[in-house]
C-alpha cells in the first residue's frame, strides 16, 4: 500500500481548513443548534408534552414499523443481490447492477409515484385491489413498498466492493474442505463482510427512517394512520406548531446522528484493529 | 489415489481452455502441470477439482467415477495460488474448518480436531503461530497453512496451483524439497501447476506439457529433456540454441542450412532423426551440450568473446560470414578456446525436428 505524504501546515492550509469548519458550522451545526433551541423554547415540558401527542406517537410508531420491516427485507435481499452480482456470471448481469442502483439516481417523489401508477384507484391494479377491498396507496403497505424500493440499494452497494475484492476464492477453498451452501455462506462469506454489512444495515435504517418524498406521494397524510415521523413533522410545522415540529425534527436528528456515529466509530475501531494485525 | 481423465475438453464462451485430454495419474504418483501462461493448467486443475462444472469428458479419482460429483464431495486438498485463507479466522481455525463444517455424523468430538490440528501445525512446522490471524503471516508461513488446511480432511489427491509464486527464491526452493518429502511420507497423489520448469523437474516424477489447451506431452523429467516430442517441449524447458540442417535420403544430417552453411560440424545418428527421407530439419541443443572443436578449417566458426559462467566458460560463436553468433557453455576444466580462433560444431547431442513450417519433401 502507498503511504500518503506527511500533512504540511501552511498558511494557505490553514485558511483552507478554517473554512471548511465555517462551512461545516455555518450549513450543519447551526441549524441543528436551533432545532435545539427552537424545540426548547417552551422548556423541556413542552418538547414532552409534543412528543407524548397521540399523533406523534402513532407517528413514531409507523416510522419504527417501517424501519422494522424495510431493514431486514433489504438486508437480505440486497445481500443475496449482492452475492448473486458478484460470485457468479450470468446473462444481463449489467443490467441488473443497473436497476439496483436506479432508486438511488430516480427522485424520490417519481418512486413514490410509480406505485401509485400502479396500485392507485386507477392505477393498473387499482380496480382488482378496490374489487378484493385491499388498500395499497394511502396505507401502510404503500408506505412500505415505497421505502423499500427508496432502500434497496444501500446493503447491496456497501456490500459488493467487499465481495468483489475477495472473489471466489474464499467460497471455492471452503467448498473443497466439504462445506455445503449453507455453511460456506454462514461460516465464510457473512463473517467477511460483517463489517461492511452492519455498516450498510445502519445507511438502510437512516434512510427508511428519514425517507420523506417518496412515502409522501403515497401515504395520503393522514394523521395518527399513514403519516411516519418526517411527515408529521411537515404537517405540524404547516399547523404553526414549532415546538411539536421541532420537538419531532429533533428526535429524528438524534436518531440519525446516532446511527452515524455508530458507523463511525465501527470504522474508526475496525481501522485501528487491522493497524494493530 | 489415481486420477484417470478422459477426453476432458473445456469451452470459455467460444474459446476452448482445454482441448480433449487424456491423462493417466497413478497412485502416489507426484506430477507437474506445466505450460505457457494461457496454456490451461488452471482450468484443467480446477476440472479436477470439481470446480469448473461445464467440461465434457469423463473424469475418475481413484475407483470412483467423479465426472458428476460436485465439488465438496470430491475430498480433494487444494492448494489456492493466493494461499485463500479465512481472513476472520486464526490459523488454527483456518485448518479446522474442513473438519468443523462435517455432518455430525462424522466430524471429530472437539478435543480431537483440536488434536488434529497441533499435529498437522507441527506437521507443517507453524506450531507456535495456531493463535495468529493469516494476516499476520509470512507467505511462506500463509503458503504452509493453506497446506496443512487442505491436508486437514485427510485428501489422497492433492492439487497445488502455483503455491510458491510469490515466494522469493530461497524459500522456494526449500519449500519444494519439503513438500516432496511430505507427499511421500502421506502417500499422496499430487498434480502441481507451475511456470517455473525448474521447480516441475526438480520435485515431480512425471510432467505433462501443455500447450493452448492440448496436451502437448506427458513424461519423465529424464524423457523430456533427452526425447522431447517437439520443439515446443525443448524450448519450453530450458534454454536452447538452434540450427536449421538438410537431411539426405537416409535421415542422416548432412549440412547446415542458412549462414552456418558450410561449417565442419559433426551430426547426431541418423537414428535420432524424426522420419526417414531427406528434408530440412530443425537441431535444437542445451547451450552446454555443443562442442567445440579448434580447427584451421575453410568455414569455421569463429569465437568472439568470453566470460565465466558459474563452472562454465561462455563463449560467443559466430557463423563464418559473421551474421550469427550462438552463446555456447563449455566446463571450463576444459582448455580455453583462442579468441577470434576458428572452431568446428559438436551437435552430436542435438534434439532433430522436422522444420517447423518446412515440409519433408522439399529441398
Ligand atoms: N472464467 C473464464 N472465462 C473465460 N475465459 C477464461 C476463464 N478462465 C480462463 N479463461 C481462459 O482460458 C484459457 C486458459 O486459462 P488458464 O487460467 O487455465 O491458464 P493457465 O495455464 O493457468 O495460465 P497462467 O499460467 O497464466 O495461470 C485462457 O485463455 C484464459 O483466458
Ligand atoms: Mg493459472
Amino acid at each position: 500500500m502507498s503511504v500518503s505524504p506527511p500533512l504540511r501546515r501552511s498558511p494557505m492550509a490553514l485558511g483552507l481548513t478554517l473554512l471548511a469548519w465555517l462551512a461545516a458550522v455555518l450549513f450543519l451545526l447551526l441549524p441543528l443548534a436551533s432545532l435545539g433551541t427552537e424545540a426548547l423554547r417552551k422548556g423541556l415540558g413542552g418538547v414532552l408534552r409534543a412528543l407524548a401527542d397521540d399523533d406523534a406517537l402513532a407517528a413514531i410508531r409507523l416510522s419504527a414499523l417501517v424501519v422494522a420491516v424495510c431493514v431486514p427485507v433489504n438486508t437480505v435481499c440486497g445481500l443475496f443481490a449482492a452475492y448473486a452480482l458478484t460470485k457468479y456470471d450470468f446473462p444481463f448481469r449489467g443490467l441488473l447492477l443497473v436497476l439496483i442502483e436506479l432508486p438511488l439516481s430516480v427522485s424520490p417523489v417519481v418512486a413514490g409515484l410509480v406505485w401509485v401508477l400502479l396500485f392507485g384507484a386507477h392505477g393498473w391494479f387499482g380496480p382488482w385491489l378496490a374489487a378484493h377491498n385491499i388498500a395499497v396507496v394511502f396505507a401502510l403497505p404503500g408506505i412500505l413498498l415505497a421505502t423499500l424500493f427508496v432502500t434497496f440499494p444501500f446493503v447491496a452497494r456497501t456490500v459488493m466492493p467487499v465481495m468483489e475484492s475477495q472473489g471466489r476464492a474464499p467460497e471455492e477453498a471452503a467448498t473443497m474442505l466439504g462445506a455445503g451452501f449453507g455453511s460456506v455462506f454462514l461460516r465464510v462469506t457473512l463473517p467477511e463482510i460483517r463489517w461492511a454489512l452492519l455498516s450498510g444495515v445502519l445507511l438502510c435504517a437512516a434512510r427508511a427512517l428519514g425517507e420523506f418524498g417518496a412515502v409522501s406521494v403515497v401515504s395520503g397524510h393522514i394523521p395518527g394512520q399513514t403519516e411516519t415521523v418526517p411527515l408529521h413533522i411537515e404537517t405540524l410545522y404547516n399547523g404553526y406548531d414549532t415546538v411539536g415540529a421541532f420537538s419531532l425534527a429533533a428526535v429524528l436528528a438524534l436518531c440519525s446522528g446516532a446511527m452515524v456515529a455508530s458507523r463511525t466509530l465501527m470504522d474508526w475501531l475496525r481501522g485501528r484493529r487491522s493497524v494493530a494485525r | 489415489m489415481g486420477v484417470d481423465l478422459r477426453n476432458i475438453s473445456c469451452l470459455f464462451g467460444r474459446t476452448p481452455a482445454v482441448r480433449d485430454i487424456s491423462l493417466r495419474v497413478s497412485n502416489g504418483e507426484f506430477l507437474a502441470l506445466v505450460g505457457p501462461s494461457g496454456a490451461g493448467k488452471t482450468t484443467l486443475l480446477r476440472i479436477i477439482a470439481g470446480l469448473e462444472p461445464n467440461y465434457t469428458g469423463q473424469l475418475s479419482i481413484g475407483a470412483r467415477d467423479v465426472t458428476r460429483v460436485p465439488a465438496r464431495e470430491r475430498n480433494i486438498g487444494f492448494v489456492f495460488q493466493n494461499y485463500a485463507l479465512f481472513r476472520h479466522m486464526t490459523v488454527a481455525e483456518n485448518v479446522a474448518f474442513g473438519l468443523r463444517v462435517r455432518p455430525r455424523k462424522r466430524r471429530p468430538a472437539r478435543a480431537a480436531i483440536a488434536a488434529r490440528v497441533s499435529e498437522l501445525l507441527e506437521l507443517v512446522q507453524v506450531g507456535p503461530l495456531a493463535q495468529r490471524y493469516p494476516t499476520q503471516l509470512s507467505g511462506g508461513q500463509r503458503q504452509r497453512v493453506a497446506l496443512a488446511r487442505a491436508l486437514a480432511t485427510e485428501p489422497e489427491l492433492l492439487l497445488l496451483d502455483e503455491p510458491f509464486g510469490a515466494l522469493d527464491p530461497l524459500v522456494r526452493k526449500e519449500i519444494r524439497t519439503w513438500l516432496r518429502r511430505l507427499h511421500e511420507r502421506l502417500g499422496l497423489t499430487s498434480i502441481l501447476v507451475t511456470h517455473d520448469q525448474s521447480e516441475a523437474l526438480e520435485v515431480a516424477d512425471r510432467i505433462a506439457v501443455l500447450r493452448d489447451g492440448s496436451l502437448e506431452q506427458v513424461d519423465t523429467p529424464d524423457a523430456l529433456e533427452d526425447r522431447p516430442s517437439s520443439l515446443f517441449v525443448h524450448q519450453f524447458l530450458g534454454e536452447t540454441v538452434g540450427f536449421d540442417a538438410s537431411a539426405g535420403t537416409d535421415g542422416a544430417i548432412l549440412s547446415l542450412n542458412g549462414p552456418w552453411n558450410g561449417t565442419p560440424a559433426r551430426f547426431p545418428e541418423p537414428a535420432t532423426a524424426p522420419g526417414p527421407g531427406p528434408g530440412r530439419r530443425h537441431l535444437s541443443l542445451r547451450p552446454w551440450e555443443i562442442g567445440l572443436e579448434p580447427t584451421d578449417a575453410q568455414g569455421a566458426a569463429r569465437v568472439t568473446g568470453m566470460g565465466r559462467a558459474g563452472p562454465f566458460l561462455r563463449y560467443a560463436v559466430r557463423a563464418p560470414d559473421g551474421s550469427h553468433a550462438v552463446e555456447v557453455l563449455r566446463p571450463s576444466s576444459l582448455p580455453p578456446l583462442p579468441e577470434d580462433g576458428g572452431c568446428a560444431l559438436d551437435l552430436r547431442l542435438a534434439r532433430v525436428f522436422a522444420q517447423p513450417g518446412a515440409d519433408d519433401t522439399g529441398a
